[in-house]
């Protein structure tokens, strides 16, 4: 799963406000907020990193571990992925 | 819906507190395939439109700047040929997107292309239940069958659609049929009854208004009883123009709102940062209840969606009068007593009258 390439959704329009993501789903009239952790995210997943180097990223910004920051990342991404929110990447990145 | 604890209302304050232009209006052209005698727009025989270059520039500088929706308004906005390259690129950057349009343009090929845009929604004008009625104030013989086609089209891909209406003494009759057949072809129906008088200072449209006696007719049956419709803001009669609210004109110039026409500079010469300081935009903004003598006291505050706009468009005075706010606010009271009176609720406390929602208003 950490291999896995997120990106944000191209349906959905967004803008971030002081470290805080509006997301709106258009076919789903849903407008959702995602707080500091989430925003980042959100402007990470963009189609060039994986999940894990997202979480990498995180450790080093959040000051938490790598394991609960890619746990949260893969779950964060999971939710937004049912959401129609994001979509994951066709190929996974190779591992370095 | 959303309270005041929701995180969203919470953005929106935010954007207001320092004029972030989160909600833009965009006039993109001033030519129209229709001639409605209502409609305000006087195009400008000197101006120059914004080329493509120009436009996707400025979405660059909006996108920075926190914009998040954009209403593509007009003229026509499908008179553009480069329409779809610049919605496209809009979409690109991730703004969301409503199309305001009168639907005569749009067959099978455009509707494909505005649903390759996810499009929050699509707003269009629709003057009466009858061909006959559109059609007399579109001056465009068949509008309304053309309309009705890009409304089933759209509906069809399942794009949201909103029927828009302007309520006049042409029309008026109609109004129960259009909220009927609005909801027979899967679209919301809004409505406003406030014609803004023409760009060039004309208040021809204006002719065309419901007087107080057809304003009440029309709008009882709207209100709810108790009065529910009225004022959400009490003691306040502000507006949103120059806080979060931005409106560009298909030449470029940057207004606080659509209806206020005062250019606090243009958006290919200038910063944002520099309009959004202009004097213009700092005026509207600040202008509060007790600056306004004729309305500060007044009994019908309650009642009224005061617009600066209107009162600058009629009088030339940001602060004065508007009259068509007035007779509304007017009507508006005289409605919610009277369902008051006759519910026997007459001398309850009215606070639970100005604590939900508005009748929606054309944007």
């Amino acid at each position: 799963m950490e291999k896995k390439i997120p990106i944000r959704s191209p349906s959905t329009a967004s803008q971030i406000i002081d470290e805080e993501a509006v997301v709106i789903v258009p076919s789903e009239q849903m407008v959702n907020i995602l707080n500091s952790v989430g925003c980042r995210i959100w402007d990470l997943a963009d189609g060039k990193r994986s999940l894990a180097e997202i979480a990498k990223i995180i450790t080093q910004e959040y000051a938490i571990s790598y394991e609960t920051a890619l746990n949260d990342t893969i779950e964060f991404a999971r939710g937004l992925v049912e959401q129609k929110m994001m979509e994951f990447a066709g190929k996974d990145r190779k591992k370095d | 819906m959303h309270t005041d604890t929701d995180p969203y209302v919470r953005i929106i304050k935010k954007t207001q507190d320092r004029f972030i232009p989160f909600i833009v209006h965009w006039e993109l052209t001033y030519h129209c395939n229709l001639q409605c005698p209502h409609c305000y727009v006087v195009p400008t025989e000197s101006g120059k439109e914004l080329s493509q270059e120009e436009i996707t520039g400025i979405l660059d500088i909006l996108k920075e700047s926190g914009t998040l929706y954009i209403i593509f308004t007009g003229g026509e906005i499908l008179t553009r040929e480069d329409f779809f390259d610049i919605a496209g690129y809009a979409r690109e950057k991730g703004f969301a997107l409503r199309l305001l349009t009168n639907g005569t343009l749009i067959d099978e090929r455009v509707a494909d292309q505005i649903e390759q845009l996810n499009p929050l929604s699509v707003e269009m004008s629709l003057y009466g239940s009858r061909p006959a009625t559109h059609d007399r104030i579109t001056a465009s013989p068949g509008s309304f069958e053309r309309s009705l086609r890009a409304l089933k089209l759209l509906n069809d891909r399942s794009i949201r659609t909103r029927v828009k209406s302007l309520i006049m003494k042409l029309n008026a009759v109609e109004f129960q049929e259009m909220k009927k057949f609005a909801r027979k072809i899967g679209s919301q129906f809004i409505y406003d009854t406030i014609v803004i008088p023409k760009l060039d200072g004309s208040m021809a449209p204006c002719r065309n208004c419901l007087d107080g006696e057809e304003l009440y007719r029309l709008l009882y049956p709207e209100v709810r009883e108790k009065g529910e419709n009225a004022n959400s803001l009490q003691d306040d009669l502000s507006c949103t123009a120059g806080l979060n609210v931005l409106s560009i004109s298909p030449y470029g110039d940057a207004y606080p709102c659509m209806a206020f026409k005062e250019s606090g500079g243009n958006l290919t010469k200038d910063s944002l940062c520099k309009i959004q300081r202009s004097p213009i935009f700092s005026k509207i903004r600040s202008i509060t209840l007790s600056d306004l003598p004729e309305c500060k006291g007044c009994e019908l505050i309650p009642y009224c969606n005061r617009c600066p706009a209107l009162a600058w468009m009629e009088s030339g005075d940001l602060l004065g009068r508007s009259e068509p706010n007035c007779l509304l606010a007017s009507v508006m009271r005289s409605i919610v007593h009277d369902k008051r009176r006759r519910a026997g609720t007459e001398n309850r406390t009215p606070t639970s009258a100005q604590n939900s929602g508005r009748r929606e208003q054309r944007s």
